[in-house]
Formats: C-alpha cells, sequence, structure tokens
C-alpha cells in the first residue's frame, strides 16, 4: 500500500478512531472502582464471579494497550485481530443479553461506563466498530503478505542481473 | 337561710357540671382531632441513619422480578449488615413502569407504600408489598397485603390519603427524578460514598456489592 494513497489514508483514520473508541473504554472503566465493571460484567451472568473480577482487573490494561497500539501504527496485525477478538466477544455477549422493549432488569452494556443499557443503538455501533476492526485487520494482513518496496526493488535488480 | 344555702348548693353543682362538660367537650374535640388529624409530612422512603457515609438510592417497581430479587438477595442483608451499623442509608424511590404489561397495579402499590412512608410505616409495607408479589400483581389486591400489616386505624389513614390522592404528587415526583436521572429500568441503583454517585447494576450479587460498599467505606 502506497503512503499517502486513500487506501493508506482509509487505514490510517480507521486505525486512529478505533484505537481512540479503545482508549476510551479503557478510561471509563480506570477512573472507577475496579468492582463496577466486575458487577457489570457478572451482570451478564455468563461466567463464575471470580472470572469476573479477574476479568475487570486485566481488561481495560488490555483495551489500552490495543487503543494505544492501534493509533501508534505498531504491530498492526497483532493489534488488528486482537481488537477484532474483543469486540466479536463483546457483540456476541450483548446480543445474547439483549432483551428488547424490557424495562426490567436491563444490563448495562459496560462499553463506557455503567450507564448505558444494552440497546439496538449500542448493538449498531459495536457491530460498526467490529465491521471496522475486520477490514482494518484484513488490510493490515494484506498488506503484510505483498513485497515491499524495497524487498521488491531487489528481487527487480536480482532478475535483471541474472541473465 | 335554708334558702340561701340551697342556692349555694345549685350554684356549686351548675358550675361542676358546666367545667365537667367543658372538660369533656375538649375532650371529645381531642379525641375527634386524630380523625380529622394533623396532616402527615412528606414521605420518608428510607432505611438507616441520615449521618450513614454510604447513601444507596434505589429506582424500583414494586411489580418487577428483578427488583423483588434485589430486594431479598440485596436490601435485606445489607439491612443487617450495613444499614444496623449506621454505615448505609437505603433511599427508596418509585419508578412504577405504568404502561408496560404486567405492571397494571404497580402504581397503586407505590400510592400505598408512600402513604404508609407519611405515617412512618415504610418499612412495614415495602417488605409486604415484595413479600407477596405474586399474589397482588397478578390480582390486584394491594389493599389487602398491606391490611394485613397496618392497624386498622392505619390502615384507614392510608387508604385515606390514597383515595384523596394525597400521595399522587409524590410519587409523581419520584419518577419525574427518575427520568431526570435518565433511569429506564429497574431497578436502577446509585450509590453515593465521599461526594460521588456511581451507578450499580441492578441484579448485582450481594458478595460483589458488599466489596464495594466495603471498598466505599475504607477509603
Amino acid at each position: 500500500m502506497r503512503r499517502y494513497s486513500p487506501a493508506w489514508w482509509a487505514m490510517t483514520v480507521g486505525r486512529v478512531i478505533l484505537g481512540g473508541v479503545f482508549l476510551y473504554a479503557a478510561y471509563t472503566k480506570l477512573r472507577t472502582s475496579f468492582l463496577l465493571f466486575a458487577m457489570a460484567i457478572d451482570a451478564y451472568k455468563v461466567m463464575p464471579e471470580w472470572m469476573a473480577v479477574a476479568t475487570a482487573h486485566v481488561l481495560p490494561w488490555v483495551e489500552l494497550a490495543v487503543g494505544v497500539a492501534l493509533i501508534a501504527g505498531i504491530w498492526r496485525r497483532l493489534t488488528a485481530t486482537a481488537a477484532t477478538v474483543l469486540l466479536a466477544v463483546f457483540f456476541t455477549a450483548m446480543a445474547h443479553a439483549y432483551q428488547p422493549d424490557s424495562k426490567e432488569g436491563q444490563i448495562s452494556c459496560g462499553c463506557f461506563g455503567l450507564g448505558e443499557p444494552i440497546s439496538a443503538k449500542s448493538l449498531m455501533r459495536d457491530g460498526a466498530l467490529l465491521a471496522l476492526s475486520v477490514a482494518l485487520m484484513i488490510a493490515a494482513y494484506y498488506v503484510a503478505r505483498r513485497p515491499r518496496p524495497a524487498k521488491l526493488a531487489a528481487m527487480t535488480a536480482g532478475n535483471e542481473a541474472a541473465p | 337561710m335554708r334558702f340561701w344555702s340551697g342556692l349555694a348548693a345549685f350554684g356549686a353543682a351548675m358550675a361542676l357540671a358546666a367545667t365537667v362538660s367543658g372538660a369533656g367537650a375538649r375532650q371529645t374535640r381531642q379525641q375527634a382531632k386524630p380523625a380529622a388529624e394533623v396532616e402527615p409530612g412528606p414521605p420518608d422512603k428510607s432505611l438507616g441513619s441520615s449521618s450513614a457515609p454510604i447513601v444507596m438510592e434505589v429506582f424500583s417497581d414494586y411489580s418487577c422480578p428483578v427488583c423483588r430479587s434485589f430486594y431479598i438477595g440485596a436490601i435485606r442483608p445489607l439491612l443487617e449488615d450495613y444499614v444496623a451499623a449506621g454505615k448505609l442509608r437505603i433511599i427508596h424511590r418509585d419508578f412504577p413502569l405504568t404502561g408496560v404489561p404486567g405492571h397494571e397495579h404497580s402504581r397503586q402499590a407505590a400510592l400505598y407504600e408512600t402513604a404508609a412512608a407519611r405515617i412512618g410505616k415504610f418499612e412495614e409495607v415495602d417488605a409486604a408489598l415484595y413479600d407477596k408479589q405474586a399474589v397482588w400483581s397478578h390480582d390486584g389486591s394491594v389493599d389487602a397485603v398491606v391490611a394485613a400489616v397496618l392497624s386498622p386505624r392505619d390502615l384507614a389513614r392510608v387508604r385515606e390519603m390514597v383515595q384523596n390522592g394525597k400521595v399522587d404528587s409524590y410519587v409523581d415526583s419520584d419518577k419525574a427524578l427518575g427520568t431526570s436521572k435518565r433511569v429506564s429500568s429497574t431497578p436502577t441503583i446509585y450509590v453515593t460514598a465521599h461526594g460521588r454517585t456511581e451507578l450499580v447494576p441492578g441484579n448485582v450479587s450481594y458478595s460483589l456489592l458488599r466489596r464495594f460498599l466495603d471498598e466505599q467505606l475504607q477509603r
């Protein structure tokens, strides 16, 4: 992918947006007691309580690391894959817990703190982020498989020198 | 002489009669007063000391099964472990889900509970409504459930307030407060400690809630 080409710009902007979302998500969790996030995870009732507590300890830091790496543009395949896996897990859990039209015991999505119940809007937002993450991951693997310009030049030079 | 002594005796008898009848009338007025009664003050729907370091505000609907679970599984143990020790104050806020199927009697329950709170009987009625939720939310027998835990005199006062619309405004103001705090489902729980308010999930486990409260107390 050539630098400053439209595809390069699209990937860069996508990475910064996704990285910013991850950073914000980490910030909203790290600024309060980890127990609040543990309660939000526990409310999904998809894992034992001790695991919810452990996840609440670790996940915000993972989100922070993924956010920083995405914005910095380092380890692109790894970070895009990590973001995709995280978003796919979040999306599946939210879709599983979503109770349309229910006014009782709505589960907080826990995406950015605790104020937001799972709704069609939060599912659509998470779905859009997941789609962006998948696109970034595909692009990152595609770019990595293509020979780099320097390598290409060397190969071309080698071919020319061969006869 | 006999005339004068007779007149004096008659006068004394009249004076005594007047005193007795006056006292009797006063007594009757005093007895009649509670019926007309001094208007009870605003409802106190809180449990625990007002100087408790942590305040938990619970927006709840009496027909909501998750609210009942929270009451049975969290509020009852909290009353014993934290409220009795003066560490926590729990404030009940009515958020009847009017118009939602299965919640046809929620507002009536909220009205009875608010009226009971105005005469200092909140805790008893609150517990009875949650304990018998399956009964009254199905057949609407809120009055009978409340009658089982109040004295006839208290029940009459509660009924009078409910029937004359003397508690509607309190329920409406609770609901308006919830709406202003963006409450969209029940139970919605806010915990305030050290001047900071946090939203806590409604279906939280008691052990995690305990850990959170202990953490707040240790700060």
